[in-house]
């Protein structure tokens, strides 16, 4: 537990199989792309109640 | 949990995180893109850290490729040196052959194929040949005509050590584009002066030669060539890092043998009529053999239908001009052209052009006066040429007189094709409609593979003049030995599917004696691809 609070982990890398390891890397590395890609792609996204919202501003 | 399973669960909870931040705002937005960076960084420390241990595990698995370039050099210098034994050794062949006559003055006929420093080296080591014999070759010997007399006279004196121009060369053959073709008429006729004499000393060098290579006989001569083949064949053969590095460099599938790996003698299914149980050592040994046996043959196989148009046409010529004609005939034509171009010979050495040898000044020959002698005097000289070519035929009919009477084989004319490459390569020239020399010779030298085999069987076996189907006594012959082979196994389609049948058994084989696991080398394989994609990005 760290002094946040939260649990910690301590892992060896060498407990790992070849193919879980290389498992490890890859998907490392997915995600990696996959997050700089879903950052590079975030934009505002109104649902309907937001745009109600916005249509009771105006009127007001 | 392990590593893994911690990080796989990790991403999926992240995923989720991020899939609930709400981005209906331009602050929201910031905020889902603040914790996308920091998501980021963090996985981008794991990932350092895993990529370094990555690294670490790739190197130390990564294999060390040892080069055998050198040692596979050596091995092919000697089997060179002892295939031009073979020949300089043959009983069967005549001074010409044993001396490599044969060769340099078709590799002279190919002039325009060569440099004129190449050609200089023909008509040298033909000098040498001579020279060897105890027979003493001037330029005087080449004096049928001015510019071979000429080129002789600075040739001789360069091979003395002296400073010669090459311009000069260029300048006589400029002059006379046939130079090279009357160097070769007088090389054939010192030959026929010279014949007993220098088959005299061919035949006896013979065991001088197979004495000084610690040879006690010819036998002994083919065992040697034989065994040097196949330690080149094994220095060939690829060991556990080659095929590993096949594997990563994507010469070689990975895939398809890791999922067929755990069964390494799988494709003895596709080889054997009956399944053989692979834990009894002999059985499988023996099977083992006979698949190496069947695929050894089957590559002669290839080989020797790839020249079924050079054995019909030797055949054609058996059959049209030697079959219905007696061997004594067939001396009395050669000895008959003999005379008729010594004729020729004296007739183009008595005009008056000859006259102006003393000056040794090729200009001279301009002179309105003697042009035209000089005209006369070349189409004699290349009248004479075709009676040679001609000659050569005669002496080429009554080898496959002598050989193929006595025996009916196709090792027979594979082996007229290997004893007597002068004809051969005439021959191959013309069947295979080959230009280069290099094309030439590179086919002599797989006809020449072809007969001193190690594993040579169905040449023997094969008869010329018969009209049986040979696949169909070679399928009954294997099947004898549990092969599955049938009347569909020669076609060029099932002739490939053994070939990759059997590198993948081969290979399955080695694999299961690796001192690597599959697992390592999957690792190898699949780290490597990320690397490639990794370099292609940046």
């Amino acid at each position: 537990m760290n002094e946040k609070g939260e649990m910690t982990y301590t892992f060896e890398l060498k407990d790992l199989s070849y193919k879980e390891l290389f498992d490890v890397y890859k998907s490392l590395d997915e995600f990696i792309s996959f997050l700089i890609k879903s950052r590079d792609n975030a934009e505002v996204v109104k649902d309907e109640e937001d745009d109600k919202k916005e249509e009771n501003k105006e009127e007001s | 949990m392990n590593f893994k399973e911690y990080i796989d669960k990790d991403i999926e909870e992240k995923k989720i995180l991020l899939d609930l931040l709400p981005m209906n705002t331009e602050s929201r937005v910031r905020k889902y893109k603040e914790t996308v960076d920091e998501i980021v960084k963090n996985y981008k420390g794991i990932l350092s850290s895993v990529r370094e241990y990555v690294n670490y595990k790739y190197a130390k698995l990564y294999p060390n490729k040892i080069d055998r370039s050198s040692q596979i050099k050596q091995k092919e210098d000697e089997i060179d040196r002892f295939k031009s034994l073979v020949m300089m050794t043959n009983p069967k062949v005549s001074f010409y052959e044993k001396m490599g006559f044969d060769m340099l003055i078709f590799d002279l006929e190919h002039y325009y194929n060569n440099s004129l420093t190449n050609n200089n080296e023909i008509i040298k080591k033909m000098l040498i040949c001579f020279k060897d014999a105890g027979i003493n070759v001037s330029a005087k010997d080449f004096r049928i005509n001015v510019f071979s007399y000429n080129y002789m006279v600075n040739l001789f004196y360069l091979i003395s050590g002296n400073d010669v121009d090459i311009e000069i060369f260029k300048k006589i053959f400029w002059k006379c584009p046939g130079v090279y073709i009357n160097i070769i008429i007088c090389f054939r006729m010192l030959l026929l002066k010279y014949e007993r004499k220098l088959d005299k000393y061919a035949k006896s060098r013979d065991n001088l030669l197979l004495k000084d290579n610690g040879l006690s006989n010819r036998e002994e001569l083919i065992k040697k060539l034989y065994s040097l083949k196949l330690e080149k064949k094994q220095l060939e053969e690829k060991d556990e890092s080659d095929i590993i590095l096949d594997f990563i460099n994507g010469d070689l599938d990975f895939s398809v043998y890791n999922n067929s790996i755990n069964n390494t003698y799988g494709e003895l299914d596709y080889f054997l009529i009956n399944s053989i149980d692979t834990n009894n050592e002999s059985v499988l040994n023996h099977a083992l053999n006979v698949i190496e046996n069947f695929y050894n043959n089957l590559l002669e196989y290839q080989v020797m239908y790839s020249n079924n148009d050079l054995i019909d046409n030797i055949v054609n010529i058996y059959n049209k001009s030697v079959a219905s004609v007696e061997k004594k005939q067939l001396v009395k034509d050669y000895n008959l052209q003999v005379k008729n171009i010594s004729k020729m010979e004296a007739k183009a050495k008595k005009l008056k052009v000859n006259k102006i040898f003393s000056s040794e000044n090729i200009d001279k020959v301009f002179a309105p006066a003697e042009f035209n002698q000089c005209i006369e005097q070349q189409n004699i000289l290349n009248e004479i040429y075709k009676e040679y070519a001609n000659l050569d035929n005669q002496y080429f009919n009554i080898v496959l007189k002598n050989m193929i009477e006595t025996n009916s084989f196709v090792s027979v004319v594979i082996g007229i094709v290997v004893f007597y490459p002068f004809f051969s390569k005439s021959i191959i020239k013309n069947v295979f409609e080959l230009e280069t020399v290099d094309e030439i010779n590179e086919k002599y030298d797989q006809l020449f593979d072809l007969y001193y085999n190690p594993y040579r069987k169905l040449i023997d076996m094969k008869l010329l003049f018969s009209k049986e189907n040979f696949e169909q006594r070679l399928m009954d012959s294997y099947r004898f030995d549990n092969l599955n082979v049938n009347e569909t196994t020669y076609e060029e389609d099932n002739q490939n599917l053994i070939i990759i049948n059997h590198e993948k058994l081969i290979n399955k084989i080695k694999i299961s004696k690796f001192s690597h696991t599959i697992d390592e080398i999957e690792f190898l394989v699949e780290v490597s691809k990320i690397k490639d994609s990794e370099k292609e990005a940046s």
